[in-house]
């Protein structure tokens, strides 16, 4: 008898075998989350971005809000220059950026390598909930660019936000190879519950909020 | 939940515990005073221990024997009132689970442990006491000066949810008030048996508690289960300090309480 | 990983006894409690999840074998491999011949307790390959030849001093010649040396989270993002999860990440949460080519079948741990084993055998805080309550121990005696005790040892009142 057989013969042994194949009647209810700062309430708009900014603040993470998306270039220069970095990124593979003036910047599209010092990413949505930004995996969004870069720059477009995880899902039409949900700057609190940031990935996190997709 | 108008006809049966019958009986007339102040009638049958060592170190038959006898004793009375959290608890949350599968108890096991309560839970819960209105008590003036707190026992805490009811009457007493530990609610290290099982674990936890009573300087501590009480005035008093341990009830009365357990006395 | 349960009471009386140790855990217990404390007040109906978390995974482990082979269907589906093992042996076979199908010399590892319970890292070096743990806290004591103190920060035990020095013995070699004092320091060159072996690893092994069968996902929590650079840069992502892991879809993946954060480090959402379906695909710059997922039983199902079944619903977060007064004062290594605090006490018997690891269940005051923090509503107190249950049953007790209960009980079960008998020891002992306490008592040194014993009054209670009310009744 192989393991796999075992196992399972142990398990039926326990819950019967009977309704095997069949999916089971799984209806339990999440409950809805209740925070005092409304994010379900579709009336206020707004209120998606600034709980995602808050929330963001609060694991470090920094943020920046663009009327357009030609923006993001001067805005990456700024950055860049104010955090004392290069003016060097790589880009994620995906039009939006590809398509925009970089005429400041040296930058490649391409997957991360082990040196790269910043890289810029397009997200697939943006969590206002927990300030999370959700990359989902793809020629155009390779996920080395989330980990290995110092400095992670994600471009997300407003309309891409979303209140909560719940509403995330359906967003997903065909299972990607990953999801990444990153929430600020990668840290550890290993060497005596100091928190120290840039662990193994990025130590600045940075997000751009666009609201055209011009 | 009974109007405190026709308490007159309730009978309670009043359960000591072991630890208040054979260390400190004060506890237990002091508790019977307060019962009996909220126009209930207190009766004391001949009775032994509710089986806690035996269950908490897993022998449980010989738990339901104790239980059964318990059981017996007890459920002729309106109500089962104990001096402790952790021996209400034993009745009034571990005995239908004990006996659940024995269809002659497990009835009877239930029946008392709705009507089953730890003193504090019983005066405020179920009494609805309103202290200085039922109890008619004088000022307690001799605690101007002393900084009391106070230490929730497990048991009392987390399976009856007892945590303001003591409070509510001690603040009721006019002359008490309370100032809290940051660490109330962090257990003593007593334990029951655990604590001469394993005396060093046990000792470094009475410890941390004695280290949160040093933080607030307080003078008196006071608590509603006789074998935590023990443990640490056991403890204080090994350290040579002089903070004085008493169960709550016995601040409840008109009279102070002079010598706390283990013999300590106020400081001067 | 060897068993050294046995040993728990001298472990935990040396442990006491190590200041070091001491301040390290006071300086997480404080952190972890605030910071879980905050992070759940924060989603007002936490509560509520934690229901959810419980009937969620009670719902999965009554359907176990249905949403296992629906997970195994997925994982198939997008391209990767699915491996069954019934104890750790089993795994450990299947993980080397994964490596050395794939050639492989250099494995980076993302931190599993799973893993630590076959003790796959010993049998990998055993064939010669060289495996690095990649979790700042395991590599700390992978370094230090230890074993993990905590489930969530395996090295919490160590102070700041002693991973300057471990870093200095160890990395001086790979031209690091200066000692590293202050945290950042210390972070930054771990960074440093373990990017080059992310880099240049051929397979990555790591655990799961959770296993989401609708979507055959394998979801990793981080904070450091070293489990998803160990996913993702080798040619082989290798995924060790234990059975019990399994949860039925996204929905409730979200549920169980509300709890998860918030009961671990106090975080309303980790840094980094990833779902891994399956191997690079067509156009993918990144990513392995070889996906792997061994799915282990290792003494699960046997579990399933008995009363400890509700142990299967945990999550790992080590929320019970951070509340346990126990384990706080002792620290992890004392309890022997993989797990410590309240989650280990309940395990390891059930992994190891239940007399071998007969103190852990006993060494608890029931004092029930774990339970309240739980997020998936484990009566941990009960299960440990139910290993002494057995420990009886089984006859494992000292001749000394049952003699005394026995005493106890014959006294107890008889109110008549018990009532004699107490008198005349109460009045004993009343008389014999000087300022109403005793220093030392006879058969009483566990307690007198470092407590006075306190005395009773003259007369018990019983007695008093059946002088006080003869008249009456
Ligand atoms: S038993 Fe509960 S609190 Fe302890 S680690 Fe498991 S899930 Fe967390």
């Amino acid at each position: 008898m192989s393991a796999r057989e075992a196992i399972l013969l142990k398990i039926f042994e326990v819950t019967g075998s009977s309704n095997f194949g069949s999916a089971p009647d799984f209806s339990i209810k999440l409950p809805q989350p209740d925070y005092e700062f409304d994010i379900q309430s579709n009336k206020i708009e707004s209120n998606k971005t600034d709980r995602f900014v808050a929330m963001l603040a609060q694991v470090h993470g920094t943020c920046e809000m663009l009327e357009n998306l030609g923006d993001v270039p001067d805005s990456v220069t700024n950055y860049l220059t104010k955090v004392g970095a290069e003016l060097r990124a790589v880009i994620a593979t995906d039009e939006k950026l590809s398509q925009l003036d970089w005429r400041d910047m040296a930058v490649e599209s391409r997957a991360a390598q082990k040196f790269d010092r910043t890289s810029i990413t397009v997200a697939f949505a943006g969590i206002a909930e927990t300030g999370t930004i959700a990359m989902v995996s793809s020629a155009q969004s390779p996920i080395t660019l989330n980990f290995l870069p110092e400095i992670n720059i994600v471009v997300l477009l407003e309309s891409r936000l979303v209140a909560t995880m719940e509403q995330f899902w359906p967003k997903i039409e065909a299972q990607p190879r990953a999801i990444n949900f990153i929430t600020g700057p990668s840290k550890t609190a290993d060497i005596e519950q100091t928190l120290v940031y840039g662990a193994h990935g990025p130590r600045h996190f940075h997000v751009i909020i666009v609201k055209n997709q011009r | 939940m009974t109007d405190s108008d026709n308490n007159s006809a309730h009978n309670v049966g009043f359960f000591i515990t072991c630890l208040a019958d054979l260390f400190r009986p004060q506890v237990g007339f002091a508790a019977v005073r307060l019962i009996e102040q909220c126009g209930c009638h207190v009766s004391v049958p001949q009775q032994s221990c509710c089986g806690q060592p035996a269950y908490n170190n897993g022998d449980d038959s010989k738990t339901r024997v104790l239980a059964k006898n318990l059981i017996d004793k007890f459920e002729q009375f309106d109500y089962m009132v104990a001096p402790s959290g952790s021996c209400a608890a034993m009745v009034k949350v571990h005995y239908p689970k004990l006996l659940k599968d024995d269809p002659n108890w497990s009835g009877r096991a239930q029946n008392l442990a709705d009507r089953t309560y730890e003193l504090s839970q019983f005066l405020v819960d179920v009494m609805r006491v309103k202290l200085p209105l039922k109890l008619k008590l004088k000022p307690a003036q001799f605690v101007d000066d002393k900084k009391i707190t106070y230490h929730d026992s497990c048991s009392g805490l987390r399976e009856l949810g007892i945590r303001s009811q003591p409070r509510k009457l001690l603040n009721q007493r006019a002359g008490i008030s309370m100032d809290e530990m940051d660490n109330s609610e962090i257990c003593c290290g007593f334990g029951g048996t655990f604590c001469v099982k394993y005396p060093e674990i046990s000792t470094r936890l009475v410890d941390n508690k004695i280290s949160g009573i040093d933080r607030i300087e307080a003078d008196i501590v006071l608590g509603g289960d006789l074998g935590c009480l023990m443990n640490i005035a056991g403890r204080l008093t090994r350290c040579g300090k002089q903070t004085q341990v008493f169960h709550f009830a016995e601040w409840l009365l008109d009279e102070q309480p002079e010598t706390g357990i283990a013999g300590t006395k106020p400081k001067t | 990983m060897k068993v050294l349960s046995q040993n728990f009471k001298s472990a935990s009386k040396a442990a006491l006894l190590n200041d070091d140790l001491r301040s390290a855990l006071d300086r997480a217990e404080g952190g972890f409690v605030n910071t879980r404390k905050k992070a759940v007040a924060e989603l007002r109906n936490f509560e509520d999840y934690r229901t959810y978390g419980q009937q969620v995974k009670d719902h999965t482990l009554k359907h176990l074998g249905y949403y296992l082979t629906q997970f195994e269907n997925k994982v198939v589906k997008s391209g990767g491999h699915v491996h069954w093992a019934g104890n750790g042996e089993q795994a450990n076979k299947i993980i080397l011949d994964i490596c050395s199908a794939a050639n492989a010399r250099k494995i980076t590892k993302g931190k599993s307790m799973v893993s630590e319970e076959a003790a796959t890292n010993k049998s990998l070096q055993d064939q010669g390959y060289e495996v690095i743990e990649t979790d700042l806290g395991e590599y700390i004591i992978q370094l230090a030849g230890e074993s993990p103190s905590h489930i969530i920060a395996p090295a919490v035990h160590k102070s700041k001093q002693n991973v300057t020095d471990l870093f200095h013995q160890h990395h001086s070699r790979l031209g690091f010649l200066e000692k590293v004092t202050e945290p950042e320091d210390i972070v930054n060159q771990a960074r440093q040396v373990l990017r080059d072996h992310f880099c240049s690893a051929d397979v990555g092994i790591t655990g799961a989270n959770f296993l989401v069968a609708d979507t055959g996902s394998a979801v990793i929590v981080t904070n450091e993002g070293n489990g998803d650079l160990t996913a993702s840069l080798p040619g082989v992502h290798i995924i060790i999860a234990s059975i019990e892991k399994v949860i039925p879809d996204l929905v409730s993946l979200g549920g169980f990440l509300r709890l998860l954060g918030r009961s671990a480090t106090g975080q309303i959402m980790s840094v980094y949460t990833t779902l891994f379906n399956g191997p690079k695909r067509k156009d993918d710059l990144d990513g392995p080519d070889q996906f792997h997922v061994v799915l282990l039983d290792n003494g699960r199902t046997e579990i399933l079948k008995s009363k400890y079944q509700d142990i299967l619903r945990c999550i790992r977060c080590g929320a019970c741990l951070n509340h346990c007064p126990v384990y706080t004062n002792i620290g992890g290594h004392a309890y022997g084993w993989v797990y410590p605090g309240p989650i280990g006490s309940v395990l390891t018997p059930l992994l190891v055998g239940q007399t071998k690891a007969m103190h852990l269940p006993n060494a608890c005051t029931l004092n029930g805080r774990c339970q309240t923090v739980c997020p998936v509503k484990i009566p941990l107190p009960s299960l440990l309550r139910q290993h002494r249950v057995d420990l009886v049953q089984m006859g494992a007790h000292s001749w000394a121990q049952k003699f005394g209960l026995w005493c106890w009980y014959s006294l107890a079960s008889r109110p008549k005696w018990y009532n004699q008998i107490t008198r005349i020891l109460v009045a004993i002992l009343a008389r014999t005790a000087t300022r109403g306490r005793f220093r030392w008592l006879p058969l009483a040194r566990p307690w007198t040892a470092t407590r006075d014993f306190p005395a009773p009054a003259q007369s018990t209670f019983q007695q008093l009142w059946k002088a006080q009310h003869r008249r009456k009744t």
